[in-house]
């Protein structure tokens, strides 16, 4: 809708000025040309002296500079609008997955589970390095911070059944908790925690589900050595 | 003491171990270093030792010569390899268990002798796993 009228906008522009260019009194292969050069800055065949004898002249150049404008200008938006079309497309056609936030040990065993288990998924990514390692692995990365609403939007927050978080950070779990819940009220939100007293503040914020790595591994740990002396 | 499990660390990860050992009936000894933590360990009326793990005397001073099994349970995988190796060398039939902070100290630790291996983050993505599971085989 704007591309379009962008480009009718330029087309009118280089219609006026080669209409004025003929008008003025030169012959129409001049003001065709003389408008391609506005776009590829050529020098001018018109004799610079014109532009202050014949006011036309002028005025169609100026003309000949907007569209020109009008024209680049489509071209680097439309240019900018395809490159975001494909940022977002693969998680467009996304429903009823899992959002995956920080792909760290944690992350990245919960990916291979969702992977097992064939739920569809899409992996939140904040460090270039692993964004580019999971780009290279065909795996679905959005590269930005979970705690941004339009990383969230991106990753189709609207849409997914489950959001989990592996951040290493607590605060900014709570950010992504917080901004997931109200993005999606009924998304089933699980997360890992670092402090112990961060669990209830993240279930009141609207976490269903909240671990603790150590608790976790300690309970393994004793349980796998018991089944072993046993 | 006899047949017991030692517990080298009392912080998060060890305190989970103790309440576990505890609920299973299980005697175990715990090594701390810090005397804080001892206090607690005093509340809480279980055996321990303050000192540090890698030292052999305080080894011995727990029983490893006696034990079943010992577990590595400190936030530090070189202090935790180090008692490996010196558990090992004290008591070679020892069942040896060992929390992994990092990936790469994972198959060090295991070729230390340690014959279960937990790493805290991967426990806990096993939870969240587990939980999203249940949740997608069981949406209501």
């Amino acid at each position: 809708m704007k591309a379009s009228f962008a480009i009718f906008i330029a087309i009118l522009l280089f219609v006026l000025e080669v209409v004025l260019i003929v008008f003025a009194g030169y012959p129409i292969q001049v003001g065709i040309y003389e408008t391609l050069i506005s776009l590829f800055s050529l020098p001018s065949v018109i004799p610079e002296q014109s532009f202050y004898l014949n006011p036309l002249v002028a005025v169609a150049i100026i003309f000949g500079g907007i569209s020109s404008i009008f024209v680049f200008g489509f071209i680097i938006g439309a240019t900018i609008e395809a490159l975001q079309e494909v940022r977002i497309s693969f998680s467009q056609n996304l429903k009823d997955h899992a959002i995956v936030c920080g792909y760290g040990t944690t992350g990245k065993y919960v990916v291979n589970f969702l992977k097992k288990i064939g739920i569809k998924y899409v992996v939140i990514e904040k460090d270039p390095l692993k964004v580019r390692s999971l780009v290279d692995a065909n795996e679905k990365v959005i590269e930005g911070d979970a705690t941004k609403k339009e990383i969230l939007e991106e990753a189709g927050i609207k849409r997914a059944k489950f959001l989990i978080s592996c951040l290493n950070n607590d605060s900014s779990t709570l950010f992504t908790v917080v901004m997931a819940r109200a993005l999606n009220k009924n998304i089933y939100i699980t997360a890992k925690i670092k402090d112990e007293k961060f669990k209830e503040v993240l279930i009141n914020a609207g976490a269903n589900f909240v671990t603790k790595p150590e608790t976790n591994g300690g309970r393994e740990l004793a349980k796998k050595v018991i089944l072993a002396i046993s | 003491m006899k047949d017991h499990i030692i517990v080298c660390g009392y912080g998060i990860v060890g305190e989970k171990v103790c309440e576990v050992l505890k609920e299973n009936g299980k005697e175990f000894i715990v090594i701390e270093i810090d005397e804080k933590k001892a206090q607690k360990l005093k509340e809480k009326k279980i055996n321990f030792i303050i000192g540090d793990a890698t030292s052999q005397k305080v080894l011995k001073q727990a029983g490893i010569e006696k034990a079943k099994a010992i577990i590595t349970a400190i936030d530090d995988d070189a202090k935790n390899l180090f008692i490996i190796i010196l558990a090992k060398e004290l008591n070679p039939k020892i069942i040896v268990g060992s929390r992994v902070n990092s990936e790469e100290a994972l198959e060090k630790i295991r070729s230390a002798g340690a014959d279960i291996t937990v790493m805290p983050e991967y426990s806990a993505a096993k939870e969240l796993s587990r939980e999203i599971a249940r949740r997608y085989l069981k949406p209501w």
